[in-house]
């Protein structure tokens, strides 16, 4: 009876790492990005008391980790009367929730990070969330030292200036246009533009984080460490949306 | 092979300090800058006096330490400019250390001898993810790392010399460190909780909150500490700063959860100036928020952009004894630095 229970048990806790298909939805329990903290089993979550000063149910509101709500204090600023004492944000007087800075669209160059990006990367800094986004490989040396084919490698792909350390861009435009740039004289690079398979531009064309995670949810067939949050059902059905290779690519 | 390269680098580069003489003195106060907060005709309170982004107009002649870089490794176009500045710290003298995670080390500018050490090692370990710095006294440094889950002190001579709280404390993911003018620091541990408290010797002295008697902790990300020994801790998952007095009893909150004045969506630095005003920065809003010790707003400063005195997704901030304020502006890859200018004399 008490192997038995064991069995179950453990089926249920690791059952979850072994099941195939989509992953858990953000309002389901085992979603990584779900921090309420009913979320037991992920071990980084919210606390379930003594959070956000009068609105202790919040600790259960998903949303709010990521989307600010509306809000203010109600009162302007002692030194300057004359301040506006509306949002600091955009985002939520459009339609959709992307954070947004009207000067921005239309420009295909980096201007990173921009839109969408901006949420992952106001977490992801190496506190509130680890950066992990941007390290090198454990032990390397500092980004300074490393030459160009380490620094492009492996999770590197993601280091955010290109200047030190090429890495696959964000919040930049793709477009028919940028495409046939790029496959032309004198870059000649391989390039679809062929957005499918759950890769999706933002509302101004532009390639975000989101373009290949979906924060949300983990669409993969198999949920695999280095494909976090990964908006197709493989690896290389996402990146071949763009570029145009036989094998899964690699970032040389 | 490489490693050893490096090691020689750093020497070199340390001998050549002894050498250089100051090609250019870096003044704080920079002639061509004058943005000032509010804007007038309301008193101004903070002025924009330095922006930097660090070697590139650092050192002049430029590239000194990079052609020995180059010479010695034979690789060129490295950058030993800010990458995505996070903790901050200064001595108001001479000093400016800026952890800098994502290039994996921490850059210490000499003002005084025009000179910048790289803090890339403990001992012989890489340092993995170094997000906050603070310095002591005695010029010691302390470099909290969130990926090794260490807190390294360095010396005034920037020579490691050892981890604090080893043995004693099973730091998860020390991120915020602050030391009090008594010597005592203070450590954010993010994923513990806590803030870890140790003496002016790196004893450990105590932690809190005590869950029992006193509100929880919900990722505690920056930390500061006033002239009263009163700690300021930004709790990520709370949108909040909390302040607890000397005991590590909460004595208040400032700010909520919101999109305008007075609220916060990413609040990570904080710091606080003599007279007891306690700056957060916002890394959503691209703006610190400055608020008396009732918690009331006071002035916002900063705006989205890459112009001085605008921010792109600002992170740390220090504030020295002569009321300057050092903001990592991360994603502009720079350091602006403010004055604060105080209420008798802006009278």
């Amino acid at each position: 009876m008490k192997f038995a229970a064991i069995i179950i048990i453990t089926f249920l806790f690791f059952g979850y790492s072994l099941s195939e298909g989509a992953g858990k939805k953000i309002s389901e329990r085992g979603n990584k990005h779900n921090f309420s903290y009913q979320n037991i089993s992920s071990n980084y979550r919210a606390l379930p008391t003594g959070e956000m000063e009068g609105f202790p149910s919040r600790s259960n509101q998903i949303c709010v980790f990521c989307h600010t709500p509306h809000g203010s204090s109600g009162e302007g600023p002692l030194w300057n009367r004359q301040a506006s004492t509306v949002s600091f944000f955009k985002h939520f007087s459009s339609a959709s929730l992307a954070i947004d800075d009207p000067s921005v669209r239309g420009i295909s160059e980096y201007g990173q990070p921009n839109g969408s990006s901006r949420l992952c990367l106001s977490c992801h800094d190496g506190v509130t969330a680890l950066g992990a986004l941007f390290s090198t490989p454990s032990g390397a040396t500092p980004m300074y030292f490393l030459d160009v084919r380490t620094g492009q490698s492996g999770t590197n792909i993601h280091l955010p200036y290109e200047t030190y350390s090429s890495h696959h861009p964000v919040s930049f435009k793709y477009d028919v246009n940028v495409r046939n740039i790029l496959t032309s004289p004198p870059y000649n690079r391989p390039y679809w533009f062929s957005p499918a398979n759950g890769v999706t531009l933002d509302r101004y064309q532009r390639m975000q984080c989101t373009t290949c995670h979906d924060p949300h949810q983990d669409k993969s067939d198999v949920q695999d460490p280095t494909t976090p949050f990964w908006t197709g059902k493989t690896y290389a059905e996402v990146c071949k949306s763009c570029h145009n290779m036989a094998s899964p690519p690699s970032f040389p | 092979m490489r490693k050893i390269a490096i090691f020689v680098l750093l020497l070199f580069m340390s001998l050549q300090a002894c050498v250089r003489s100051p090609a250019k003195q870096i003044l704080f106060d920079d002639p061509s800058l004058s943005r000032v907060w509010p804007s007038p005709p309301e008193q101004p309170r903070i002025k924009l006096i330095k922006v930097f982004k660090g070697a590139e107009e650092f050192l002049n002649p430029k590239g000194r330490i990079q052609s020995f870089f180059e010479a010695l490794t034979g690789e060129h176009g490295h950058s030993f400019d800010l990458m995505a500045p996070a903790g901050i710290a200064a001595d108001g003298e001479r000093f400016i250390y800026v952890a800098d995670p994502s290039a994996r080390l921490v850059h210490r500018f000499d003002l005084r001898e025009n000179e910048i050490v790289y803090l890339t090692h403990a001992g012989t370990e890489p340092l993995a993810s170094p997000v906050g710095v603070a310095l002591d006294m005695d010029g010691n440094c302390y470099v909290t790392d969130s990926v090794k889950a260490k807190v390294y002190k360095y010396n005034a001579d920037a020579e490691y010399v050892g981890t604090i709280g080893q043995g004693v404390i099973d730091f998860k993911r020390p991120a915020g460190i602050a030391i009090a003018r008594n010597g005592n620091k203070y450590v954010a541990d993010v994923l513990s909780n806590k803030v870890f408290v140790f003496d002016r010797y790196d004893r450990f002295v105590s932690d809190f909150p005590n869950p029992l008697y006193s509100e929880g902790l919900n990722k505690p990300v920056n930390i500061a500490v006033d002239k009263s020994n009163n700690v300021y801790v930004t709790d990520a998952f709370s949108f909040a700063v909390k302040v607890f007095d000397e005991k590590g009893n909460l004595i208040k909150t400032i700010g909520r959860i919101g999109d305008g004045p007075g609220t916060f969506s990413r609040p990570k630095g904080v710091a606080v100036d003599s007279e007891s005003h306690v700056y957060i920065v916002d890394a959503n809003f691209d703006n610190f928020q400055i608020f008396n010790e009732e918690g009331r707003l006071l002035l916002y400063v900063g705006s989205a952009g890459k112009k001085p005195g605008e921010f792109f997704m600002p992170n740390g901030i220090f504030i020295d004894r002569e009321d300057r304020i050092y903001l990592s502006d991360s994603y502009n890859q720079r350091v602006q630095i403010f004055q604060y200018i105080k209420e008798q004399a802006a009278k």
